[in-house]
């Protein structure tokens, strides 16, 4: 059968697929920091499920499905990253405040180690 | 701020006053149920209340006019709860499969894994196929208590031996006796504790990469 795609249209087919590709890629990349991210947050103070998401949501400056954070905060707190707290407010729900553990600390200084390396790694190839 | 401990009295819509909004979440509500039906009671009503605590905070910040548009607007933000929860759920499930080695909490991990990514189904596939041998062999050691000349470890004059149910027991001598059986449950225990821990260590591994 001929090829009766036109240049143009080859070109928006590469466009697209393009465009596919990079968003895949700044998802894997996303997932990948956002263990970083939450500790990075919560080695400050400590936070409660929908503050630390609005927070991750500001910073990220994209729509992260907030539902997808609970299984994380989840897998986190049974690697003794984390740890949780359930507190009861003056009005409304309790709220399940998350603190970062000793472990996470530990494990929060050789991921940011990790994170530099590979951002001066990228600096310096980018030159 | 004061500590709290969990109790289930907690659950329900004291939050909402607005007919369509306790209807809209009531629904959302059964659709959480649903996916963590496998999970201990305990655990699901946990997660639940700690869903209900977003959905409150969501609500409480929405400029939406309604009340039923604002925890529709929080449901919304959250997803579905079939595809966050699966993870969560997931290795919930395996985690009291591999530590308890109950029978039934493997069969119902199994059964959940199904519903999940191609990986998942023919990790299913796999591990159904490894405990149903298993279980085939178990019944074969159990079985020398019929046939006792005829089941069991052999070793030939040649020094071959033969393991399982042989019709001609001729010039084969039985090397275990009545201790095949004892022994023989031992290595099947064993077994399915190897197959268990290393499936979950597999699930861990695949259910991390669909988080976040």
């Amino acid at each position: 059968m001929p090829n009766t795609t036109s240049p143009q249209q080859s070109e928006e087919i590469q466009e697209t697929s393009l465009s596919l590709y990079l968003e895949k890629w700044s998802s894997q990349v996303r997932k990948g920091s956002l263990e970083l991210l939450l500790l990075l947050f919560m080695q400050k103070k400590e936070y409660y499920g929908y503050e630390l998401i609005e927070n991750v949501k500001t910073i990220l400056m994209a729509n992260v499905s907030e539902g997808t954070l609970y299984p994380l905060l989840n897998r986190m707190q049974k690697d003794g990253l984390i740890s949780s707290q359930w507190r009861t407010m003056g009005v409304g729900i309790p709220r399940k405040y998350y603190t970062i553990s000793p472990l996470g600390k530990k494990a929060l200084e050789t991921m940011k180690q990790e994170w530099l390396t590979m951002s001066i790694a990228i600096q310096k190839l980018s030159l | 701020m004061q500590p709290f401990s969990f109790s289930i009295s907690s659950l329900g819509t004291p939050f909402l006053s607005d007919h369509l909004a306790k209807r809209i979440w009531k629904e959302y509500q059964s659709r959480i149920e649903r996916v963590l039906e496998p999970l201990p009671l305990l655990q699901r009503e946990e997660i639940l209340l700690e869903i209900q605590s977003h959905i409150w905070e969501s609500v409480q910040r929405d400029t939406a006019s309604s009340e039923a548009e604002k925890v529709l607007n929080a449901a919304q933000k959250l997803g579905h709860p079939e595809i966050y929860l699966h993870p969560l759920v997931g290795t919930k499930l395996f985690e009291q499969a591999a530590h308890s080695f109950n029978p039934s909490i493997i069969a119902k991990s199994l059964y959940y894994m199904i519903g999940g990514s191609r990986l998942q189904s023919l990790l299913v596939l796999v591990m159904s196929i490894l405990y149903t041998l298993l279980f085939f062999l178990a019944t074969m050691v159990c079985t020398k208590i019929i046939f006792p000349k005829n089941v069991g470890l052999f070793a030939s004059e040649q020094g071959t031996f033969s393991f399982g149910y042989i019709i001609q027991t001729e010039p084969y001598s039985d090397v275990l006796g009545f201790w095949f059986i004892p022994l023989g449950l031992l290595v099947c225990g064993l077994l399915y504790m190897l197959i268990t821990k290393i499936a979950y260590r597999i699930v861990k591994t695949i259910l991390k990469t669909s988080e976040g």
